[in-house]
């Protein structure tokens, strides 16, 4: 029955092999977070104690009360906000520097591939390292508290973004741009009309790390963010760490709640992805 | 292709990315680099020391230690990831009754934040409390091993740890390059005859060349940076025994006050991960050349 | 994917207008102003407050009531509140004195204080002292010291008493037909429990090395060896901390561990890790200190003992060491001077937390606050508290005028914690362990 029209030559009991080896990888991929789920129903002491035993009730205190410390809303609202402009700007900055790396005639080959190098060094940089420096440059250009993230974010994602965009558009075949040259189309309506709707499962699969990637940061957040009221979602842990106490089923609480709208989100866009790619590969 | 060639559109192209780039990425290494000539706590001003530093890193234990841990955290995920999330991507691309809900479900431990991550294995590799050796324990099968917090295996357990947040992460790039593989290509291969393993290691595999390499570049760089596994694991210890380069720059930055040394610790990781990807890289371009004649 | 992308555009517009228009202006949105904004509106003052952790309500509660008292008997001054964990916060509030944005008062690391003090970002609470001298004699002197620089400048008042030490569960000795430890016990005795413990699968002392600075109780036992007639020395670059007596102590400490002291995943354990281990009477013995009267009295208070660690025969010093000491500082910044509303604000408060009212209030919540009123509190419904107020009353026993570890710069007080953990995890010698201080030491 599975014999499709793209892959052949497997035998029945081939695929059984295959499946049963996918099933395990997913298991082993999603035990660790069933484990967490059964942990943020647990109290502190079991967790602490008891680690293999089963709650002894499945109660949605730790829940509870990792809402009515956090204000959700107020949480969301703004790691949607920093996101949001963040791959907005990331964007479109990055698919036109990496447009220009990749399709674009250099009179110098050698600056297009040192260009390129440069720009993927920040690849090698541990956040860590940037963290003073960065914040004495905001202090210098006067940008505080959300932009003075936002900024920070889309250099960080610079690196990220040309390896993927400039490794994707280095694939489309040039026909495309010569055909577009003798319809007439300039730059702007080039890249917009023709190369954005052809690139669509690249940047679906760039938005999906970056939001990622910004929705779970932490250390920038941590120091760039002064008032509570702007505090994102990764800060929302550290609520429940104080000097002398962990509430770890909390943490756990509403780490699972910051969780649940990033598996959603990659679900609904991975579907992009996938249909995406099939759409670019019989183009070829 | 005159606008394609045309240098003030290029320029206009390129300006926005390279300006926040040289402000916020490049300008900080710089000063960051900068630092790690001098004595700094972080307040007040920073004394300028010369390689004081850098001497005072060569004779230092602990960084030696955090090297050869970094080194088998990388050596370790590199091959697991490299080859498991190719696997992965392969079998994905199969037309199996579910596969985009598995792929889903195996991509998933991307998804949560590193710190979580972190968390959430201690409670299973911790020798007392985990659940490994719990499961270990009440099989009969002794008292458990010291994943994690012991003299050796620690960070075999943080790459197997780094190996499952990656996964699927990986594979998804993977996939991404195999769906662009011209399907006419695959058919042809077919056609002639040729059988699965051959197709895979004369058609598949040559043509997905530069996923290879971005894959290649994202598991070198992301191995050295592994910071939050490690923290929350076992934090560096027991007494720095199981620390990495960039936990033991954070450490002597942040915790010790001694910024100054913290930074060439992170200079030097720097530098040693470039080193990597251009032997990386170095030798694949030997290996392709060789197969070209 | 055109239509997302315009979409994602437009709305990256939107919000970077909006936030020009509104994240920039610092004005009357009352709770989310910037850092050192003060406002008047009406004629209410604001001083802004630097906290150590994300929730004070929850994690520093007596904190929180201080704060709320002062408000309600201070209604044209308002406290706004920022905190972030520890480690987040100090981070913070070193780069914020580089910008200027210090907040008003600040909790601030014993060890960080003095070098804010030498940057010139602090302001000299001397002039406090001397506008309240009330307060000035609610503290007694070695609580002053503790933050005042070899200039006299007083850089910092304690934020609360750091009183530190033994748990010690009765019913766990009881049951395993062992005598429980009390002030006076000898490490030889001690020693001895320890093996009885262990042979009855008792955790003898609960401890968690992953978070390095909890050897509280091992602390103290430095002094037990003459370490502030050292440690002057020691800092001067004349003496070391490689000597015999140190050397002794820490074989001491080895010795405990060989002897099975100490929980077998020690190493992977946290803090907390250790205190359940207490509270759920696997352990005997917990190295910790007073802010755990509070969660100890919810589970097992009544069981609850307190005592300040062995005493060693071999040492010519003084045994009858306890610890009662400043914590780390409350900071002000040095801007507010410049205010003087502002400072009149700072003033009232600090008054206030120093005052007969926020002992009390304090003591309700079992924390021991930095002054030394005689407060009469209700203890009897707070076991574990009351054991440590005994303790404190314990005739002949005097603490050292400051923690071991807070007269250390960071550098050196991480050496030092690392050290104390090596030693008992066997990882390192003694002699290693203390030859790695001073080569920390002789770094700075």
């Amino acid at each position: 029955m599975n014999k499709s029209n793209r892959k052949t030559g497997f035998s029945t009991g081939a695929q059984v092999v295959i499946y049963v080896f996918l099933t395990f990888v997913v298991l082993l991929a999603i035990l660790p977070f069933l484990w967490m789920i059964m942990l943020s129903f647990k109290t502190n002491s079991q967790i602490l104690s008891n680690p293999l035993s089963f709650p002894t009730t499945i109660s949605l205190e730790n829940y509870r009360r990792a809402i009515q410390l956090l204000n959700l809303g107020n949480l969301y609202k703004n790691t949607i906000f920093i996101v949001v402009v963040s791959i907005a700007i990331e964007l479109c900055f990055t698919f036109a520097s990496s447009f220009a790396l990749a399709k674009m005639t250099f009179r110098c080959k050698k600056t297009r591939s040192t260009l390129y190098e440069f720009l993927l060094l920040g690849l090698a940089i541990s956040p860590f390292i940037l963290l003073f420096p960065v914040y004495r440059i905001n202090t210098i250009v006067h940008l505080k508290e959300q932009m003075g993230l936002v900024m920070p974010y889309v250099a960080s994602s610079v690196s990220f973004n040309t390896l993927l965009f400039v490794g994707y558009l280095k694939e489309l075949p040039s026909e495309i741009d010569e055909a577009a040259i003798i319809d007439g189309c300039n730059l702007g309506q080039q890249i917009i009309r023709v190369i954005v709707p052809m690139a669509k499962p690249v940047i679906a699969t760039v938005v999906v790390f970056n939001v990622l990637y910004i929705w779970n940061e932490f250390p920038f957040a941590s120091v760039i963010l002064h008032n509570t009221s702007n505090y994102t979602l990764a800060l929302g842990a550290s609520f429940f760490k104080g000097k002398y106490n962990i509430d770890y089923s909390g943490m756990i609480a509403s780490s699972t709640l910051m969780i649940i709208p990033e598996l959603i989100f990659y679900g609904i866009f991975q579907k992009n992805i996938v249909s995406g790619m099939t759409a670019g590969a019989v183009k070829g | 292709m005159h606008w394609l060639s045309k240098k003030r559109n290029i320029l206009i192209m390129l300006i926005p990315t390279l300006i926040v780039y040289l402000v916020y990425m490049i300008i900080p290494i710089a000063m960051a680099i900068g630092y790690s000539f001098t004595k700094y706590t972080g307040i007040g001003n920073a004394k300028f020391v010369g390689f004081n530093n850098y001497i005072r890193l060569f004779r230092d234990h602990t960084f030696w230690i955090a090297l050869k841990n970094t080194a088998v955290i990388f050596v370790i995920a590199f091959v697991l990831l490299m080859i498991g999330a190719f696997v992965v991507a392969l079998l994905l691309n199969l037309n199996l009754k579910g596969k985009s809900f598995a792929q889903s479900l195996i991509f998933s431990p991307a998804v949560i934040a590193p710190i979580i991550v972190g968390i959430l294995w201690v409670f299973i590799l911790d020798p007392q409390i985990g659940l490994i050796n719990a499961i270990i324990r009440s099989l009969g099968l002794g008292q458990g091993i010291k994943w994690i917090g012991g003299q050796t295996l620690t960070p075999v357990s943080v790459a197997i740890v780094y190996f499952w947040q990656q996964l699927g992460y990986l594979a998804t790039i993977y996939l991404a390059g195999l769906k662009m593989i011209p399907v006419e290509i695959e058919e042809a291969a077919q056609i002639d005859g040729a059988s699965a393993w051959q197709k895979l290691w004369y058609v598949t595999i040559p043509m997905m060349r530069s996923t290879i390499s971005t894959v290649a570049i994202l598991v070198i760089t992301g191995t050295f940076k592994i910071f939050e596994i490690v923290q929350q694991l076992t934090n560096g210890g027991p007494n720095h025994i199981s620390e990495t380069l960039i936990t033991y720059s954070y450490s002597a930055t942040f915790t010790n006050g001694e910024y100054g040394y913290g930074m060439s610790l992170a200079t030097a990781t720097f530098f040693i991960s470039l080193v990597v990807i251009a032997i990386y890289f170095g030798l694949s371009k030997e290996h392709s050349r060789k197969e070209a004649s | 994917m055109k239509n997302v992308l315009k979409k994602i555009a437009a709305l990256g517009m939107v919000a970077a207008i909006a936030t020009s228009a509104t994240g920039c202006a610092t004005s009357n949105q009352s709770p989310s102003s910037g850092a050192t904004s003060e406002k008047k509106s009406g004629s209410k003052t604001v001083i802004t407050l630097g906290m150590h952790v994300a929730n004070v309500d929850q994690q520093e509660p007596v904190t929180g009531k201080i704060i709320k008292a002062f408000e309600q008997a201070n209604p044209n001054i308002t406290v706004q509140i920022q905190g972030n964990d520890k480690d987040a916060h100090v981070n913070k509030m070193k780069l914020d004195a580089q910008s200027g944005e210090l907040p008003d008062i600040f909790w601030m690391d014993s060890s960080v204080a003095p070098q804010l003090n030498s940057s010139g970002v602090l302001l000299d609470l001397s002039d406090f002292l001397k506008t309240y001298p009330a307060v000035n004699n609610a503290l007694s002197e070695n609580m002053k010291a503790a933050s005042r620089s070899s200039d006299g400048k007083q850089y910092g008042l304690p934020y609360q008493s750091l009183v530190t030490g033994f748990w010690y569960n009765k019913a766990v000795f009881k049951r395993a037909g062992i005598d429980a430890p009390k002030n006076g016990t000898t490490y030889d005795e001690l020693i001895k429990m320890v093996k009885a413990l262990r042979a009855k699968g008792i955790i003898p002392i609960a401890q968690g090395a992953k978070d390095a600075y909890s050897v509280w109780g091992f602390l103290t036992g430095l002094e037990r060896y003459g370490y502030f007639s050292k440690i002057d020395s020691i800092l001067n670059g004349k003496a070391k901390f490689d000597n015999p007596d140190f050397l002794k102590y820490f074989s001491k400490i080895n010795g405990l561990g060989k002897a099975g002291a100490f929980p077998s995943n020690c190493a992977t354990s946290t803090y907390f890790q250790a205190k359940a281990d207490f509270t759920s009477g696997k352990a005997a013995m917990f190295d910790s200190g007073v802010w755990d009267a509070g969660v100890l009295d919810k589970s097992i208070g009544k069981d609850v003992g307190f005592w300040w660690g062995p005493t060693f025969q071999d040492s010519s010093d003084n045994q009858k060491v306890s610890m009662n000491v400043s914590s780390a500082p409350f900071c002000v910044s040095k801007a507010v001077g410049d205010n003087q509303l502002k400072k009149d604000a700072v003033y009232k408060f600090l008054a206030f937390y120093y005052s007969k009212q926020a002992a009390k209030i304090s003591y309700e919540g079992s924390i021991i606050p930095a002054t030394n009123y005689k407060v009469d509190a209700n203890l009897e419904s707070k076991p574990a508290f009351k054991a440590v107020v005994t303790a404190l009353q314990a005739s002949g026993w005097s603490s050292p005028k400051a923690q071991p570890d807070l007269v250390l710069t960071e550098a050196v007080q991480a050496q030092l914690y690392d050290s104390i953990y090596g030693t008992m995890l066997g990882t390192y010698s003694p002699k290693e362990a203390l030859e790695k201080i001073d080569s920390v030491q002789q770094q700075q």
